[in-house]
């Protein structure tokens, strides 16, 4: 059996399969990221046993919001899962289950997800870009004897000139302080999905386009694939994106557009990827 | 003698070198671009003529404004000299001046090379460049071995940094080249940058530089940040402020930043060109992750 762990700000899933590839699915846990860690191990614990029922685990992989260790041991920092940082998550379940333990960002693995079990037409230089409680992006090129080299950009914290809105990182006018789910609910007092106005999509799919269009400019993907819930979830969102896009860029630069069709299981595909994946094809 | 040639948007610089030092040099002489590709073409023939008087050429590194097409020897979206376009400048040089060797590469990278071959940046092993003046570049390098690097070319001064904002030359609008190039400067304010002295316009333009350079460095985390190009190394209030400014703006939660600026300014590229014959000659790689 294989587990692939997904730890997002809101939900943690925790999916089981029988070899690596998707179609082996037998069974998926989901339940609310606890603030504290050890409540959080406790669940993960419980997760893991119920979906493994004493059967031998070769492998468990964890895509974790937040920023991983050069090591890839450790969380060393997040937004949403504070009390998590610095703790031996990794190690824990290795002796926990006696099996070998991966972690990695959540973002490398959305877009390793993309890049092992994704169906795209060019993945040579493939980025993607993922809108949800937070906002992530990465970028994978293909080297030659099937290895990757692998950027982890701290794409949320692009900066634009705006109004000035405060990161949760303390600095101003980070891209994710206008188009994350956490930051439309702290500045109009309603959950994303709750928020009907069109005008605070259209502003939204604006800023999006624009952070797209410099991590475009900066990385010339030949795909580009967004995901995540505020994008998956919301019509306007997909259907407008595209369209701002393309006459934000200029041509020269303009990628293929597409929409992940993993929706929130991005993640958990991407830790099964990563599992998939010789570690040492992979460059950083 | 090795010749370098830098031909940056608005001029063109032929300097000689006894050898791969640039403490070597011997010449250099300059003149602003000429329109049309074979005029350029011939002054350059002409002036490495006249400086080398039929010396042995070991090497012509070039350090050439606009992109350089996979070979390495044809200039491709030169926005400023359009009429260079899809020539094989390197093919024609060989064949006028007979060197050795001959290489070309873009001119901010060579500004790049520069920096990590004799520069601020020798002693790291990933390095962030940007380099403003006529145009804005900027590069990522990481030290694969002493000499070897893997680079990675980031046209960051066509990221949008103001929306709806002014219209660039390529075509977009809010470019961050749109706002603090020399070239944005002077059509805006109607004066070269030299003569620009209103220290309020100064700081906006100084908070859009580090708006820039800060993205770069949120995107690639290189261990040293390095400014180069005129605007950012001889107007008095960019050195004092920049610097400041874009540490404020990175995000910097378990990573180390180093900024620095550079030493050669404008002739950083032509020093980018004398490490690319340098490495080249060494039997080590530029490795184009781009």
């Amino acid at each position: 059996m294989y587990i692939a762990i997904d730890i997002g700000g809101t939900h943690t899933r925790v999916i089981t399969f029988t070899d690596l590839s998707l179609e082996s699915e037998v069974s998926r846990v989901k339940f609310p990221t606890e603030d504290k860690f050890d409540k959080q191990y406790e669940k993960l614990v419980k997760a893991i046993t119920s979906s493994t029922q004493d059967k031998k685990i070769l492998g468990i992989s964890i895509s974790q919001t937040g920023l991983i260790s050069e090591d890839k041991s450790l969380l060393l920092d997040s937004d949403f899962c504070k009390d998590f940082v610095n703790k031996p998550m990794k190690d824990m379940l290795a002796k926990e289950f006696d099996t070998k333990v991966l972690l990695e960002n959540d973002a490398v693995c959305a877009g390793l997800a993309e890049l092992v079990f994704g169906k795209h037409t060019d993945p040579s230089r493939l980025a993607y870009i993922t809108v949800s409680t937070g906002v992530n992006g990465m970028f994978i090129k293909k080297l030659q004897n099937n290895t990757y080299q692998l950027f982890s950009p701290e794409f949320g914290h692009i900066k634009i000139k705006g109004d000035g809105r405060i990161c949760q990182c303390g600095k101003k006018d980070c891209i994710q302080s206008y188009i994350s789910g956490d930051s439309l609910k702290q500045y109009y007092f309603q959950n994303a999905e709750s928020i009907e106005d069109l005008r605070i999509w259209e502003k939204t799919v604006e800023f999006l386009a624009i952070a797209a269009v410099n991590f475009t400019v900066m990385f010339s993907p030949t795909e580009l694939v967004f995901g995540g819930g505020m994008i998956e979830n919301n019509q306007y969102m997909r259907e407008k994106l595209q369209y701002e896009i393309t006459s934000q860029l200029r041509k020269k630069y303009m990628p293929i557009i597409s929409i992940s069709e993993f929706s929130d299981k991005v993640g958990a595909y991407g830790a099964l990827a990563l599992l998939k994946l010789d570690p040492t094809s992979l460059v950083f | 003698m090795y010749i370098t040639i830098n031909t940056g948007n608005a001029k063109t610089i032929i300097s000689g070198f006894e050898d791969f030092t640039i403490t070597s040099e011997i010449f250099s002489d300059q003149f602003t671009n000429l329109p049309a590709y074979e005029n350029q073409l011939q002054q350059l023939i002409t002036l490495i003529k006249d400086n080398t008087l039929g010396k042995n050429i070991e090497g012509i590194g070039i350090a050439h404004t606009g992109d350089i097409d996979k070979t390495g020897e044809i200039i491709e979206d030169a926005a400023h000299t359009p009429d260079y376009n899809d020539h094989n400048i390197v093919q024609d040089l060989r064949e006028a001046l007979s060197p050795q060797v001959i290489y070309m590469t873009n001119d901010s990278l060579a500004a790049s090379l520069a920096e990590v071959s004799f520069g601020k940046a020798k002693d790291y092993q990933t390095v962030g460049v940007v380099y403003l003046y006529w145009g804005i570049g900027g590069a990522y390098l990481k030290r694969i071995n002493q000499n070897s690097y893997s680079v990675f070319l980031a046209d960051i001064g066509h990221q949008i940094i103001e929306p709806n904002g002014k219209i660039c030359s390529c075509g977009q609008r809010g470019c961050l080249e749109a706002y603090v190039s020399a070239e944005a400067i002077k059509k805006r304010f109607l004066v070269e940058q030299s003569q620009l002295e209103d220290v309020h316009i100064w700081d906006e333009l100084t908070d859009y530089m580090a708006l820039g350079a800060s993205n770069l460095f949120n995107l690639f985390f290189p261990e040293v940040l390095i400014l180069t190009g005129e605007t950012i190394t001889e107007v008095p209030y960019v050195k004092d402020h920049l610097i400041s400014k874009i540490i404020s703006q990175c995000e910097l939660t378990g990573k180390n930043l180093h900024v620095e600026f550079s030493d050669f300014s404008e002739k950083g590229p032509t020093y980018g060109a004398l490490a690319l014959l340098k490495i080249h000659d060494g039997g080590n790689t530029i490795t184009h992750i781009e």
